[in-house]
């Protein structure tokens, strides 16, 4: 066997495994919604071919764009927050002092935190009579004291966002520091030499030589924030009105709590093409980068 | 490399200590039924049931999950797998759709064989049934009805005219009578549309009796509606009620500051723990306080067709309706006994048990088969109503809109 | 940094400041998990418990294990998380994080390795085949996956969640490992091939021992993946002793009616499902944190 076959068959077979899980436990059932979305599917009983029937149900159905609005206002305003608490930080991490290892340690705690419970102490702590959140809030006469942060969708938002943000930046902060970590002390001293101010260095020289990690940054929180589900299930149930019910929430809804399998399905299958079209465009421009 | 080693065992050391935090041993039976339920309190029925079985020398146990809220969207998947399951306690606002495609195996001569045949919840058995076949049991019962706190409101109102009087007295002196849970839809049609059922009779306000028709938009429901918005223009309902949910209503009572509240017979199992509160109860009424009404609520229980032991979920079904199994029930305070013959001779059985029975036994549970489905047209109605919306134009919209899912149905 | 500069003082004032509004939420629900069900719901915030009581922990601590007394007269409200207590829960997340961890290990591991020493065909097709776990959502897939796991015989089971966890790890942990790899130079491989050891040892003794940075980045996150799942939990395990942290957790908060809001048990529970998590953190969080960002190999 020549040494470059006996290479190839080895590739394959160091990628098999993650092949394999990524075939049997996505594509495959991916393959079967597919094949679902163009059928008429009830719980029980025999599928009917019904051609693109369901993709025009899904077109004309209100909340499916009301919650594909809600989606994206979620994900352009929830990327900023990450990324205004993660950046500082993990700058400020990247520090070497006394302590930094615990400082870093603290930052990195709600992340392990089960999500369940950063959830729902998030919501005992926005509680309109008990929760500190707006005890202090109304101590500092910033809203009125009969204040209730889930009357609106906007500060309904603003408060689940504020959950994520505290559970989630730690993420993006180990990301962006590792990037930060690996940036040479040749390149500081240059820009000490320059005269460069400590902002000018930050801006000029830290923050292009960590592009690769801000970029994956972004694809990580964009993708996942597309995809949100659980934060929104408790702690707004989608209230008021609906005007704060995600895709995933009506997707899951529509095929397990209105038995409307088919539709349920076209719908996965549009989130995936949204999804598709939003990463591939954030990878071009990583690997424009990478050339 | 040495550093590696060291953190990889450390590692195994840490993980070794925690992993038999709880070791786990358990007898593994010939028979074990898989049973499905919503609610925690049926775990004391299964324990009790295979404590029966240990006696008889059975070789026959049950194993209980509890899946809380999220039952439905559990149970679809698993019927849509097919997925093995001997015994599913549902909500009973579910088990027409379930029963209507056929996923519940029909139990109607079992039934029928028994003597307290006709002694079973009418309301829970009528749920179940297609054409005069039953298609489940009445597992546990939860009807709902009003809770009052005697320190603030020593007798409760009798009739609307006098609970806007109350509440007059009551915003004059800055005090609240009353508030609830907006934006729990389940929350409201439990505890605010028997409202209407009382004023207008069982089928009015919601849908019709074999839930063809939305009638969301009746003139009783308008007027239950109209009732208590009047109540929150006067001003005995905290300002903001239309962020309400159900804990926030509850937790508000409890603290003294709410007069009265929409509950469940649960509620009497919290008693204890709120000596502060002088409890009293007393269930919704028609605007005259003639006719009584609550919403019958509780379990169903049926055998899934993916069951895989009919003759040992059959036997299960027979202890829970069983005399001895209904006392597991209610013997836990707050539970009632969905035989109409328990109802004198059970010894758990105090007055403030009798408030929610007798409610219950003008009560009403609405038949569709797309319940899920309405329940976002009613959420989003009473948010909007409470939120300053007009009853009437209101309810005319998403009573179209509740008429489009019925006509629509389910796939 | 000097002591005692501007810059010194600085760098302190901010750290704690941070370190007290992140932990501030924790101490607040320590501190509620303490009080007794009045004081909890006062409108009167206190910052430490006036009268200090245990009755949520003895409540969350005894699910599961208390026999319901014939003559006691017992609320609805026991016997909450039925069969399933608080540490078997914990136990079984536990389980199947570790178990997602490993499995992730060696599938970007090996992954990694092949994409950054191997020629093969098609190799960037692969590398973008993998990147698919990002952009579907298992969650929309529900139906279908109960399927293929009924018929794997797969359903509540542990190794469901630690396929189905590990497969959303996939693009994550191959990405870290190919850039981990590929700050190796090429020829330190080169060296240890000309002296005769065969791939898998180069792999093993020469090569990994130089990427720990990027093997424990993704042991946090698979970590994280893993620990924080919950809709796949809940939908794909169903028995009372299989039953993960987090839908323990949900249970316990809404209580027996589903509508209510049990603060006192959710706090108590809360801490008690963190407790261990914070002795295994202060264990490894030097490893976790330094071991992350202290790379031994620049990139």
């Amino acid at each position: 066997m020549r040494r470059s076959d006996k290479e190839q068959i080895i590739g394959y077979l160091l990628i098999l495994p993650a092949v394999l899980l990524v075939l049997i436990f996505l594509v495959y059932p991916f393959l079967n919604s597919f094949y679902m979305s163009f059928h008429k599917w009830p719980v029980f009983g025999d599928a009917k071919f019904v051609g693109f029937k369901n993709y025009i149900k899904v077109w004309k159905d209100d909340q499916f764009w009301n919650s594909l609005y809600f989606t994206f206002l979620y994900t352009i305003t929830v990327t900023p927050m990450l990324f205004a608490l993660a950046i500082p930080i993990a700058l400020l991490c990247n520090i070497k002092a006394k302590g930094s290892t615990l400082f870093r340690s603290v930052y990195f705690f709600p992340v392990v935190l089960s999500f369940a419970v950063s959830a729902y102490v998030w919501m005992w702590l926005y509680n309109e009579s008990n929760g500190v959140f707006m005890y202090g809030l109304r101590y500092f006469s910033i809203v009125s004291d009969d204040y209730n942060i889930w009357l609106e969708r906007n500060s309904s938002l603003l408060a689940v966002n504020i959950q994520i943000t505290w559970k989630f930046f730690g993420i993006s902060m180990i990301i962006l520091l590792a990037g930060l970590q690996s940036i040479s002390d040749d390149y500081y001293e240059a820009s000490k030499l320059m005269g460069a101010s400590r902002m000018q260095t930050i801006w000029n020289v830290t923050l292009p030589l960590i592009k690769t990690s801000i970029v994956l940054c972004l694809i990580l929180s964009i993708a996942g924030s597309m995809q949100v589900y659980e934060p929104f299930l408790i702690m707004t149930q989608g209230s008021p009105a609906n005007s704060t019910k995600t895709l995933v929430m009506h997707i899951v809804d529509v095929g397990l709590d209105y038995y409307k399998l088919g539709p349920s399905a076209a719908m996965g299958t549009t989130l995936m093409i949204i999804l598709l079209i939003i990463t591939s465009l954030q990878l071009s421009i990583l690997r424009k980068d990478n050339k | 490399m040495g550093g590696f080693m060291k953190i990889i065992l450390k590692f195994f050391l840490v993980l070794s200590t925690l992993i038999p935090l709880v070791t786990f041993s358990s007898q593994v039976f010939s028979r074990e039924l898989v049973v499905w339920s919503r609610h925690s309190p049926s775990q004391n029925l299964v324990d009790a049931f295979n404590k029966k079985m240990e006696a008889e020398g059975k070789d026959l146990r049950a194993v209980n999950s509890v899946l809380g809220g999220d039952f439905v969207p559990k149970f679809t998947a698993a019927l849509a797998a097919g997925e093995r399951v001997d015994v599913a306690a549902i909500d009973l606002i579910y088990v027409p759709y379930y029963a209507s495609i056929g996923a519940l195996e029909d139990m109607t001569e079992f039934l029928k064989g028994k003597d307290y045949y006709n002694n079973l919840n009418g309301p829970m058995m009528h749920l179940g049934s297609i054409d005069g076949r039953h298609y489940s049991a009445p597992n546990d019962l939860g009807i709902s009805g009003f809770a009052y706190n005697k320190k603030l409101l020593p007798n409760p109102p009798t009739t609307w005219a006098e609970m806007t009087t109350m509440c007059e007295e009551f915003a004059s002196r800055g005090k609240f009578l009353t508030g609830w849970p907006t934006v729990s839809g389940g929350g409201m049609i439990y505890t605010h549309a028997p409202w209407g059922w009382a004023e207008g009779g069982a089928h009015s306000g919601w849908v019709n009796e074999d839930g063809s028709t939305a009638n969301l938009n009746d003139s009783t429901m308008q007027a239950a509606f109209d009732h208590f918005t009047n109540l929150q223009k006067i001003g005995c309902v905290p300002k903001n009620v239309a962020a309400w949910d159900w804990a926030d209503k509850q937790d508000a009572f409890l603290r003294g500051e709410l007069a009265m509240i929409g509950t469940g017979n649960f509620i009497i199992g919290m008693m204890g723990d709120y000596p502060d509160i002088d409890w009293g109860f007393f269930a919704m009424f028609s605007s005259d306080g003639t006719r009584k009404s609550a919403f019958v609520g509780g379990d169903l229980i049926g055998i899934p067709v993916t069951t895989g032991d009919k003759e040992g979920a059959m036997e299960y079904i027979e202890f829970i309706l069983s005399a001895e199994g209904q006392s597991v029930y209610t013997r836990q305070n707050g539970g009632l006994p969905i035989r109409s013959d328990l109802f004198n001779t059970d010894p758990c059985m105090t007055d403030n048990h009798r408030v929610f029975l007798n409610a219950g036994d003008t009560g009403h549970v609405p038949y569709t088969v797309v319940y899920n489905e309405l329940m976002e047209p009613w959420g989003v109605a009473i948010q909007e109503i409470y939120g300053g919306g007009n009853p009437g134009s209101v309810l005319a919209k998403h009573n179209a809109r509740m008429q489009e899912i019925i006509d629509e149905g389910p796939e | 940094m000097k002591r005692f500069s501007s810059d010194y003082y600085l760098y302190y004032l901010l750290n704690i400041s941070l370190v007290i509004i992140i932990l501030f939420p924790i101490y607040w629900t320590i501190i509620s998990s303490l009080k007794t069900p009045p004081e909890l719901i006062s409108k009167q915030q206190t910052f430490y418990p006036h009268t200090i009581t245990f009755e949520y922990y003895e409540r969350i601590l005894t699910y599961g294990f208390k026999e319901v007394d014939e003559s006691e007269n017992v609320t609805l409200e026991d016997g909450l998380l039925s069969a399933g207590n608080i540490f078997i829960a914990f136990k079984n997340s536990f389980i199947v994080t570790i178990g997602t961890i490993i499995l992730s290990l060696i599938v970007s591991t090996l992954g990694g390795y092949a994409f950054t020493f191997y020629k093969f065909k098609f190799k960037e097709y692969f590398f973008v085949f993998l990147l698919l776990p990002i952009l579907i959502p298992s969650i929309s897939l529900i139906i279908p996956i109960y399927i293929l796991l009924k018929n794997l015989n797969l359903l509540d089971t542990y190794t469901a969640l630690i396929f189905l966890h590990s497969m959303s790890m996939v693009p994550l942990g191959i990405f870290m490992m190919r850039n981990a790899f590929s700050s190796i130079p090429k020829s330190l491989r080169e060296v240890a091939i000309l002296e005769g050891s065969n791939d898998f040892k180069i792999l093993l003794t020469v090569l990994m021992p130089l990427t720990i940075p990027g093997i424990l980045t993704v042991t946090v996150f698979a970590m994280y993946v893993s620990w924080n799942d919950f809709i796949l939990a809940f939908l794909f395990i169903s028995s009372e002793d299989m039953k993960m942290l987090n839908v323990a957790l949900k249970h316990i908060a809404t209580g027996a009616n589903q509508w209510e809001m049990k603060w006192g048990d959710l706090t108590a529970g809360s801490v008690v499902s963190f407790i261990p998590l914070i002795i295994f953190y202060a264990f490894l969080q030097q490893y976790f944190v330094r071991g992350i960002t202290g790379g031994a190999v620049k990139e």
